[in-house]
C-alpha cells in the first residue's frame, strides 16, 4: 500500500502535550478545517489515513493519501514496478487537485464576507434565501468563518503553506421591525433577564420570520435612557410577582444560521395585575 | 571563425543573463530590481525562510505569464497578495486590469478577484478595463511607482524590477530549502 503525505494541521503545542479529551476535539476540530478547506476530502475519506506527528515545537494531525488495499491484478504489460508508478503518480494528481481546491477557499472566504457585509440590509425573506441557496462548499466555509472569526488558519502542504484570515464580522443581525410578545421572566442577571414561556401575540409584517424558543434571554445594556430605565424597573416588579407581561422586543439573530440569539428591550405594556404588584411592591409601611 | 557568444563562454551570471534575456524577451530586468516601489517588498523576501516569502514566490510562479503577473486565476495570487498586505503596500498603488465583464466566465472571473482584494484591503484597488489581447491574461496586477490612476503611463506601472525580484527569491528560496534538505539528509544518515 503506497502512501504520500498530503497536508498538516497544527492542533497544539507538543511540549506540554494534550490531554485525550482535548487532543480528541482537536483533532475533530483539524478535520473540519480540512474538510472547509477541501470540501471533496470527504468523498477520499478511505483513501486518507491521520497520523499524529511532533515537528517544531507542534503537534500536528497529519493527513497521507494512500493507495486503494484493494490487491492490483497482474494484468498481461502491467508490471509490479508500472504498477507501483501509476498508483503514485493518481496519488500525487489527487494531491494536486486537493491544493487547487484548498487554494479556493481564500476567494470562498472573499466572497462570504462581502455577503456576511450585506446581510443587515436585506430583508428576512431576502436573508433567509441567501443562506439557503449556499451550496455545502460555501455552507462549510459560512460555518468555520463564524467558528473562528478573525483566526489565522494555515495549512502546510508539501511545497507552500496555504493560509487564510478569517475575518471579524459581527456574530449578529438584528430582525427589522419589533415584535410584540407575552412571557414570564424567571430570573434576572447583571447582563440579561431570562424569559420563559413565550407567546408572539402579533406578528409583524414580515411573513418569514424565525420561530422564537419558548426560552430565551433578553439583553440588559448598562447605559441606557432614564425612560428605558423606568419602563425596565416594570420587569423587575414581573419577576417578583411572578406575572406574565406583554413585551415589544426586537429579535436579534445569529448571523451563521439566522436563529433568535437574544432579545432587545423596546417597551413593556402597562397591566392592572402589573400596577397592582407595584403597588404593593413601593406601598409605604407604616412604623 | 564563428564568434561563440553562447552560454557556457562567459561567467555564470553572463550566462544566466543570456538565458533570461531568451525565455524571458526583456520582460524580466535585473537593472529595475532597485526601483523605490520595490523597497518593502525586498525588506520581507529578504529572509527566504520566511513563511511568507515562500509562499509569495510560488504565488508568483503561479501567476507570472509573459511578464504580467497574472489574476486568470485569483486563487493562485492569494500568496503574493498576503506578502503585499506584510509589506503594508497601500491599496493605492495597486491596479487591476481586466476584461470587461461580459460573459459568465468572465464575470466570475472579476467576482473572484474582488473576492480576493476586498477581503485582504479595507479599500479595493482600483480596476481598470483592458481588452482581450493574445498573451495577455484577461485580469493581472500591477504596482504603480506612485498612487495608480487611470492613465497611469505604462513606464510606472513596469512590472520587469518586480518580475526580477521575484525570480531571485525563488532561487534562494529554492538553495536554502536544497541546503536544509541536505543537512538534514547528512544528519539522518549520520
Amino acid at each position: 500500500m503506497e502512501r504520500i503525505n498530503a497536508f498538516s494541521i497544527a492542533i497544539g503545542s507538543a511540549n506540554h502535550g494534550l490531554t485525550e479529551r482535548t487532543l480528541e476535539a482537536r483533532k475533530n476540530e483539524a478535520r473540519r478545517t480540512a474538510l472547509a478547506f477541501m470540501p471533496s476530502l470527504r468523498l477520499l475519506l478511505p483513501s486518507v489515513e491521520e497520523r499524529l506527528v511532533a515537528d517544531g515545537g507542534n503537534l500536528w494531525l497529519s493527513f497521507d493519501l494512500v493507495s486503494s488495499q484493494q490487491m492490483n491484478l497482474a494484468l498481461e504489460g502491467a508490471s509490479a514496478e508500472g504498477t507501483l508508478v501509476e498508483t503514485i503518480r493518481l496519488l500525487r494528481e489527487e494531491l494536486v487537485r486537493l491544493r487547487e481546491e484548498a487554494g479556493e477557499f481564500v476567494i470562498r472566504v472573499g466572497r462570504l464576507t462581502a455577503l456576511a457585509n450585506s446581510l443587515p440590509q436585506l430583508d428576512s425573506d431576502n436573508r433567509r434565501a441567501a443562506l439557503e441557496t449556499l451550496s455545502d462548499t460555501d455552507r462549510a466555509t459560512w460555518e468555520m468563518m463564524h467558528r473562528r472569526p478573525g483566526r489565522l488558519v494555515s495549512i502546510p502542504f508539501t511545497n507552500d503553506t496555504l493560509s487564510s484570515q478569517l475575518p471579524l464580522f459581527n456574530r449578529y443581525v438584528p430582525e427589522s421591525g419589533t415584535r410584540s410578545i407575552s412571557a414570564k421572566i424567571s430570573a434576572i442577571h447583571a447582563n440579561g433577564y431570562e424569559l420563559n414561556s413565550i407567546r408572539e401575540i402579533a406578528a409583524g409584517a414580515e411573513g418569514n420570520r424565525a420561530m422564537l424558543p419558548t426560552s430565551i434571554t433578553m439583553d440588559r445594556p448598562r447605559q441606557v435612557d432614564e425612560s428605558v430605565r423606568q419602563a425596565r424597573f416594570l420587569l423587575h416588579v414581573a419577576e417578583e410577582a411572578g406575572i406574565r407581561v406583554s413585551l415589544r422586543t426586537r429579535v436579534v439573530l445569529q448571523q451563521f444560521d439566522l436563529a433568535p440569539a437574544y432579545l432587545e428591550f423596546h417597551g413593556i405594556e402597562a397591566s392592572t395585575e402589573l400596577e397592582k404588584a407595584l403597588a404593593l411592591l413601593t406601598r409605604q409601611r407604616g412604623p | 571563425m564563428r564568434k561563440d557568444h553562447g552560454i557556457g563562454s562567459l561567467g555564470a551570471v553572463d550566462d544566466l543573463r543570456i538565458l533570461l534575456e531568451d525565455v524571458a524577451r526583456g520582460r524580466i530586468d535585473f537593472a529595475r530590481i532597485g526601483q523605490s516601489k520595490l523597497l518593502r517588498v525586498r525588506e520581507v523576501l529578504r529572509d527566504p525562510s520566511d513563511a511568507r516569502a515562500r509562499n509569495a514566490t510560488s504565488s508568483w510562479l503561479r501567476c507570472y505569464h509573459r511578464g504580467y503577473f497574472s489574476l486568470q486565476r485569483p486563487a493562485h495570487a492569494a500568496g503574493f497578495v498576503d506578502l503585499l498586505l506584510k509589506t503594508t503596500v497601500p491599496s493605492s498603488v495597486l491596479g487591476i486590469f481586466h476584461i470587461p465583464p461580459n460573459d459568465s466566465a468572465s464575470v466570475r472571473l472579476v467576482d473572484e478577484v474582488d473576492a480576493l482584494f476586498g477581503q485582504a484591503f479595507a479599500v479595493m484597488p482600483l480596476k481598470k478595463l483592458c481588452s482581450a489581447r493574445g498573451g495577455r491574461p484577461h485580469a493581472y496586477l500591477t504596482i504603480a511607482g506612485s498612487d495608480f490612476k487611470n492613465n497611469a503611463s505604462s513606464a510606472t506601472l513596469c512590472m520587469k524590477g518586480l518580475n526580477a525580484l521575484m525570480l531571485a527569491a525563488c532561487v534562494l528560496s529554492r538553495v536554502c530549502a536544497r541546503e536544509v534538505s541536505g543537512t538534514n539528509t547528512r544528519e539522518f544518515v549520520g
